[in-house]
């Protein structure tokens, strides 16, 4: 499993916005360990900082949608608002309706809690196929 | 002057017996010490006695001139009846006296207590369903409540269980083993609180399927593979071998195939075995259907499967958590919302075997 499943495409990253902890660092931790370059932020108003520190841009964003500060709706309006191109957007939502979630903020994907870390997986692979070029 | 005067008032009065014999209300005339002294044929049948018999006798009701009350008496059927009595003050043979006018609303009563029994029988029914309802809305809320922790619990124990497995580190059995419990149980609370949020869409008419012409083949494997673990009873799985097309929500139909399963497995001793199998019925009484049978050995079996077992579960709340019957009920509302059936059979005592059935796409 030391093989990254990113590799040959340089290294993919990931910027995972979520208030809690627990969530945002197992999933940052478990995505370090897949061969992925985790950024984390714990609001949305905290990741536009990432964003704009120049850390890179990311290839795909776990978004949650209720968080303090700024929210994931807030976010995503912000964020599409910066110069292209976008990442595709996952959404992390507790909502019974969660792909009301995906439409509200035309998201590519959605991680219905509780979820598993294969699936956190099979989400931003998924997502990184679909924007490859070609 | 005087007797045409009198001769003009006993032809009035002639009159007034005339009127007061044709009326159908009763009328009784009372003087001032309490004896009746004009009764009509109406009044007779409400007293049950001839007016020969009520004249001279003592009335034995309270009058109050200009009051309405409630009499209740005993008619000439001897059945038991009401009658209202209006009192006026009159002028009878040149004496002052009582007129009481009677009414029988024996009928008026009686449906005015049948409203009124339904209208209590129709407020306690929708205080039922208040309440009903409030238990649903409190179950969802609960169970979207626990959706975050449930989330940390199994990211948790999947990343140490990751680790583990990435460094190859040995560890105690016993330590092991309560990973392993852990990340197992927490999917069965994950199953519980998706059915809970399943259950009160259900009873409250909002839950929404999205059906799309499915393969039950793959579907039915990945959801079993997804199933086995070490120290559970096997899963044997028969399918067929070309696509078996049904018009199913993937998503629900794939719940219902993991929640029997599930149930089985967790009834069943370890050293046994849970039998899956898929197949098609072109010759079904009700049309082309795909039919997916779960056979376990649960010895409980005798007791839990009882009729019923796929009923709304309507005790107290702990009941839901006591044996299968949520799991059971959702999945059986499920089929149905997707024109399929649920069917249980015991099998030769210790064991039962769950069928689902739905119609094949073509």
């Amino acid at each position: 499993m030391e093989t990254s499943r990113a590799s040959g495409l340089g290294t993919r990253r990931v910027l995972i916005v979520d208030d809690d902890w627990v969530i945002r660092h197992c999933i940052a931790e478990t995505l370090r360990e897949e061969g992925y370059e985790p950024l984390t932020a714990a609001h949305g108003a905290e990741a536009l900082a990432v964003l704009r520190a120049g850390a890179g841009q990311p290839d795909v964003i776990l978004l949650d949608m209720h968080m303090p500060v700024m929210d994931g709706w807030a976010f995503a309006q912000e964020y599409r608002r910066l110069p292209g191109p976008h990442a595709p957007i996952v959404v992390i939502t507790a909502a019974h309706d969660a792909r009301e979630r995906v439409l509200e903020i035309g998201a590519d994907g959605v991680l219905p809690k509780p979820f598993d870390l294969d699936q956190v997986i099979d989400a931003v692979q998924r997502c990184l196929e679909a924007s490859r070029p070609g | 002057m005087t007797e045409r005067h009198s001769a003009s008032r006993r032809a009035q009065d002639v009159n007034l017996r005339h009127i007061l014999t044709a009326i159908a209300d009763g009328v009784v005339v009372v003087d001032r010490e309490g004896t009746v002294c004009f009764a009509n044929p109406a009044s007779e049948a409400l007293f049950g006695r001839r007016a020969g018999e009520l004249i001279g006798d003592q009335f034995g009701f309270p009058l109050v001139a200009g009051a309405t009350t409630d009499l209740e008496v005993v008619g000439r059927s001897g059945r038991p009846a009401t009658v209202e009595m209006q009192v006026v003050q009159t002028i009878w043979e040149g004496q002052r006296a009582w007129l009481a006018s009677l009414r029988d609303i024996t009928e008026r009563k009686r449906a005015e207590a049948e409203r009124a029994e339904l209208y209590r029988v129709q407020a306690a029914r929708e205080e039922a369903e208040r309440a009903l309802q409030a238990r649903d809305e409190f179950l969802a809320v609960a169970a979207h409540e626990l959706k975050t922790p449930l989330t940390r619990l199994r990211l948790s124990t999947q990343r140490a269980l990751r680790h583990i497995e990435r460094v190859d580190l040995m560890l105690p059995v016993v330590v092991a083993d309560a990973l392993l419990l852990v990340d197992r149980e927490s999917e069965h609370i994950d199953r519980l609180v998706t059915q809970l949020l399943d259950l009160s869409r259900i009873e409250n008419g909002t839950f929404s399927l999205s059906p799309a012409e499915t393969d039950l083949v793959p579907l039915v494997e990945g959801v079993v593979a997804h199933l086995r673990g070490a120290g559970q009873p096997e899963l044997a799985v028969r399918l067929p071998r070309e696509p078996l097309l049904a018009r199913v929500d993937p998503r629900v139909f794939g719940q219902v195939v993991a929640s029997l399963v599930a149930n089985a497995v967790r009834y069943s001793p370890p050293d046994s075995r849970v039998e899956i199998e898929l197949v098609r019925d072109d010759r079904a009484a009700g049309g082309r259907e795909a039919r997916l049978a779960v056979l376990d050995r649960a010895p409980m079996a005798g007791l839990e499967y009882e009729p019923g077992l796929f009923d709304r579960p309507v005790g107290p709340l702990h009941s839901y958590f006591a044996g299968t019957g949520i799991g059971l009920y959702v999945s059986r509302r499920m089929v149905e919302l997707q024109g399929g059936r649920v069917e249980v059979e015991r099998v030769g005592g210790e064991g039962a075997r769950i069928v689902v059935a739905v119609p094949v796409a073509a």
